[in-house]
């Protein structure tokens, strides 16, 4: 029987494909394995690198139709700056090390210090590497219990809003700020006055237990999520203002 | 007093039931278990909440054992993504 996913499969698979010959000519990755599970409808990634050791890592269709290409551009950054960071451990940096730390350096508050980058993201690396399933797709028994624990601790309504009719839930942070939850991986979290996406996520847990995750954690500290998520996009309260003067 | 502590992990979660009786001098073995496990977890900067508390009363951050209540959600220690 012919998935209904297969033209998605085969576009996803020759995409990553591109992906793991690029890093093996920069000498990131040995070899790789790239298949597509037909039973949870995944795209299964493993990866051999050049320093020894593998990486796997998986992304589901579900998980696709929700973020679509922005998730496969998270997705493929996040892999990307891992086996970077794996590799670079031993080995003189390359250009494209640089420039891929460069990316990071706005974010970074030791912006001048190539090797506090180096470092950071070695441990950045190391630390998920013990979470290789960040990204994986859930089973149904988990996905239905993290589904149900959502259910009984944030309220079958806000399930339902954010489930069926996708529309964001209203949070409100422990310092009073006012967020929005979104039914997604990655930047699952705006914050209403100046419209940024902020994203941290609970490592290793189906996507309901990662939205509750962080919306307790919003509700109860608030400074330590910002200290923690990375933030995207926004502007300053000053534009709209400057807005409402020009009408 | 019957508690439930439920770990968030790749599985969903996982359930820890305990009974506490403060009027015991000598823990049980589950609540032995349960409080290595609480320190465990908390030791990496997971965050513990304590939910469902009926009576409209919100949830609760938790950051001692003692404190526990009859429903608790452990969090795994969030990162930036």
């Amino acid at each position: 029987m012919i998935s209904r996913y297969q033209s998605l499969a085969d576009h996803l698979l020759r995409e990553i494909d591109g992906w793991c010959q690029s890093w093996r000519g920069c000498g990131y990755i040995e070899d790789w394995r790239l298949e597509w599970g037909h039973h949870d409808n995944a795209a299964r990634l493993e990866i051999m690198l050049c320093g020894g050791g593998t990486a796997r890592y998986s992304l589901s269709a579900e998980e696709f139709m929700m973020d679509g290409w922005v998730l496969i551009g998270h997705w493929y950054e996040a892999i990307s700056r891992e086996i970077r960071a794996r590799s670079a451990i031993g080995r003189p940096l390359t250009r494209i090390d640089r420039e891929g730390n460069l990316h990071v350096l706005p974010q970074e508050r030791n912006y001048g210090e190539l090797e506090y980058l180096t470092r950071r993201y070695a441990d950045w690396a190391d630390r998920f590497a013990g979470y290789p399933g960040q990204f994986e797709a859930a089973s149904k028994e988990s996905d239905q219990k993290s589904r149900d624990l959502f259910r009984s601790v944030a309220g079958e309504s806000v399930y339902q809003a954010l489930d069926t009719k996708g529309v964001f839930q209203p949070i409100v942070g422990s310092k009073g700020t006012k967020y929005s939850l979104h039914k997604r991986a990655t930047f699952c979290v705006e914050r209403l006055k100046d419209g940024a996406k902020l994203c941290a996520v609970v490592p290793g847990v189906p996507l309901w237990d990662h939205l509750l995750g962080i919306k307790l954690m919003i509700e109860h500290d608030e400074p330590k999520f910002l200290k923690t998520a990375n933030v995207s996009g926004g502007h300053p309260r000053g534009f709209f203002r400057g807005m409402e003067f020009w009408r | 007093m019957k508690k439930v502590i439920k770990v968030m992990d790749s599985t969903g979660d996982s359930r820890v039931e305990f009974e506490t009786d403060d009027a015991a001098s000598i823990m049980s073995k589950s609540e032995s278990e349960a409080r290595a496990l609480f320190d465990r977890l908390t030791a990496k900067a997971s965050a513990v909440f304590a939910v469902n508390r009926g009576e409209g009363m919100p949830d609760k951050r938790v950051t001692n054992f003692n404190d526990l209540e009859a429903e608790n959600i452990i969090v795994p220690a969030i990162i930036g993504g």
